[in-house]
């Protein structure tokens, strides 16, 4: 997300995401970093550069090649494939760093590695500019410096037959490293003390890393032969791979948009609410960040939200546009929403998680609820998200105001909010109805 | 030989291949397979919705891929089918809850029934508007066309038709009228339809496959 220019958040589509080997993102919006994080930062890496120098590096580095490998470095990162979902992220640049760092020490390859990460993906415009420069982008550096010394470290330990083994050794610690901080990162407590957003694992993309080691490998043994030219032939496949990611994820976007689509006409949705249900989604999104959710699963509650009325398929349009109050039956009719929702989407496996925020997206704390009269700590904490933002959907007429109920005037912001705080603690949870203030209150400064 | 420099050169160009193959082969399966999925919750939620349609469709993809397969469709135009099976009545999203759950077909009135038939081509425009589905929109649009003109503005007739849509035709015709009328009789309306409602090698053809024991034991799996 990204701040306007008078400082309020916009709920926008994230940005690309940097190819870090962290689960973190390199664009402006996370935390402003505090003064005593920057004094950190500072410290930490001004070690691991005194590290750096004191680790063994070769008598007579090959200065040119040197400079050709971080040529090739930063082509790898600017081409390299950048994942749509940040969770198990690639350095396409590791071979030719790791290759530096045999060929000409620990220190060209650690100031590539991190001259690389600055460049790319955040464009020039950020460079030295302190104010886009968040907690995340601070703790990456920090990461970068400390998987170049241990992986140096490493590399010094061992009596290495020759350089192609060594450029694997190199990669395959930073590797380990890189996973093991990630894992670290993905903890909620972890996280949180470093003021970043947990992102939650996924290891999907685990393949690429095997990719990068034989690439490391292909790399040595070029080198040790004496055919460096051939080191570019690297970037190859490195292109080939983000074009195919680069369709994969087209392919992708179309999907969900064809079912998006579909599943509003199915709805009879009025035309302007593909607008309104994607700003939903996106609240609901924000919300779930700041209950502590990892990125992960905060964007499934934002397909949640878009998909968590798609029961109203199955009931009658008579009943659900009803202008006066509807009888019991009635009611019961229209209560089947829920789980009519959860019976249709169960045959997508890649919305099999989801399933169950949305049959209980109706469900009360005090048990009151439906279909299954769920209380608190059964029901899912997606749920209570969808439950807040679709209140208060319904309460305000939708968030442009021009979806209104049939059955009564929508209530301006303040009386809806004031409703789900009246209700939290019996209808919603309390730090659920918290949160959602936060976000509609920022968004409307 | 030098074996470290072929398999250094061997990694980067197999992963092209890899690559390659992925986005040729792999990618366009699995957005079949996502799509397939999709239409079958989109599919439930019409039965959901209509309750007297519940387990047609299962029996219509069953009956279609056997006829299909039967007739030499090849794999991509029986996927198609299949989509188009499944897909085939989002249309009735448009028609009335009361009109099929609360009133009996033969209570209908001329308008009512109009209407009704005209879900397929509700259902194809609504595929129309989506890119990626809209080589199936004119497959489920002509899904409950005669074979022979109908009526005088009818512009599409005969082999002009759709070869799956004149699948479609026999097949939810046969299983409609099976539900509801038994077998036997619905066997006899698809023979008395031959060359006016329905393309009559495609009946002969069906009610081939129909005698095949195959076809039994499938849909009794599909249904158990």
């Amino acid at each position: 997300m990204g701040k306007t220019s008078r400082g309020s958040r916009k709920y926008t589509e994230s940005s690309t995401h940097a190819t870090v080997f962290l689960p973190l993102r390199l664009t402006s919006g996370g935390a402003r970093p505090s003064r005593g994080l920057i004094l950190s930062v500072l410290i930490i890496l001004a070690l691991g550069a005194w590290a750096a120098t004191t680790l063994p590096a070769p008598a007579t580095p090959d200065m040119g090649l040197a400079f050709g490998l971080s040529v090739l470095a930063l082509l790898a990162s600017r081409f390299g494939y950048v994942a749509t979902e940040p969770f198990t992220p690639v350095s396409w640049r590791l071979p030719f760093v790791a290759s530096m760092a045999i060929i000409a020490g620990p220190v060209w390859a650690l100031m590539t590695d991190l001259l690389a990460f600055v460049l790319t993906p955040v464009r020039s415009r950020y460079i030295g500019a302190w104010e886009h420069i968040d907690a995340e982008s601070a703790w990456a550096l920090v990461a970068l410096v400390g998987f170049n010394v241990v992986a140096a470290y490493s590399v010094g330990q061992f009596v290495s037959p020759n350089e192609a083994v060594s450029v694997v050794i190199y990669s395959a610690v930073y590797l380990v490293v890189n996973a093991s901080w990630m894992i670290a990162l993905s903890t909620r407590r972890i996280a949180k003390r470093l003021g970043l957003v947990p992102h939650g694992l996924s290891w999907n993309g685990a393949w690429q890393w095997l990719l990068v080691l034989g690439f490391s490998y292909s790399v040595g043994v070029f080198l040790d032969m004496d055919y460096p030219a051939l080191a570019a032939l690297i970037l190859v496949p490195i292109i080939v791979t983000r074009m195919v990611a680069a369709k994969a994820q087209e392919i992708d976007e179309h999907y969900y948009g064809t079912i998006t689509a579909l599943t509003l006409m199915l709805q009879r949705a009025h035309p302007y609410s593909h607008r309104h249900i994607e700003r939903v989604s996106l609240i609901a999104e924000e919300v779930a960040l700041r209950l502590g959710l990892n990125r992960k699963a905060a964007r499934l509650v934002r397909e949640a939200a878009v998909l968590h009325d798609i029961g109203k398929i199955a009931i009658d349009e008579e009943v659900l546009d009803k202008p006066a109050r509807l009888d019991v039956d009635e009611l019961a009719h229209v209560r089947q929403h829920a789980a009519f929702g959860a019976d249709i989407l169960s045959p997508v496996a890649s919305l099999k998680q989801i399933v169950p925020w949305i049959r209980h997206h109706h469900e009360r704390l005090d048990g009151d609820g439906y279909p299954d009269g769920l209380v608190d700590i059964e029901i899912p904490t997606e749920s209570k998200i969808i439950a807040v933002v679709d209140a208060y959907d319904a309460m305000t007429g939708g968030f442009a105001g021009t979806d209104k109920r049939p059955y009564r005037d929508p209530m301006s912001i303040d009386q809806a909010l004031a409703e789900l705080e009246r209700c939290a603690g019996t209808q919603f949870d309390p730090d659920v109805v918290r949160a959602f203030r936060e976000v509609i209150e920022e968004d409307h400064l | 030989m030098n074996w470290p420099l072929i398999v250094a050169i061997a990694v980067p160009v197999a992963s092209c291949i890899a690559m390659i193959f992925y986005a040729k082969v792999v990618l366009p399966r699995k957005l079949q397979e996502r799509f397939q999925e999709s239409a079958k919750a989109f599919g439930t939620a019409i039965e959901l919705r209509f309750p007297s349609h519940k387990g047609l469709t299962d029996r219509i993809v069953t009956l279609s891929r056997f006829l299909g397969s039967h007739i030499g469709l090849n794999e991509s135009q029986l996927e198609s089918l299949e989509l188009a099976c499944r897909l085939r009545d989002i249309g009735l999203c448009a028609i009335p809850y009361k009109l099929v759950n609360n009133k009996s077909y033969s209570e209908w009135t001329d308008r009512e029934r109009e209407t009704y038939f005209r879900h397929g081509e509700v259902s194809g425009a609504m595929l129309e508007l989506l890119p990626p589905l809209r080589n199936i929109a004119d497959l489920v649009r002509q899904h409950h066309t005669t074979y022979a003109p109908a009526h005088l503005g009818q512009k599409i007739t005969g082999r002009d038709i759709p070869v799956e849509s004149r699948v479609l035709k026999v097949v939810s015709d046969y299983v409609w009228l099976e539900k509801w009328q038994g077998d036997i009789l619905a066997r006899e309306v698809l023979r008395d339809g031959r060359g006016a409602d329905y393309d009559p090698d495609l009946v002969d053809e069906f009610l081939t496959v129909l005698r095949s024991n195959r076809v039994d034991q499938s849909s009794a799996q599909a249904t158990a």
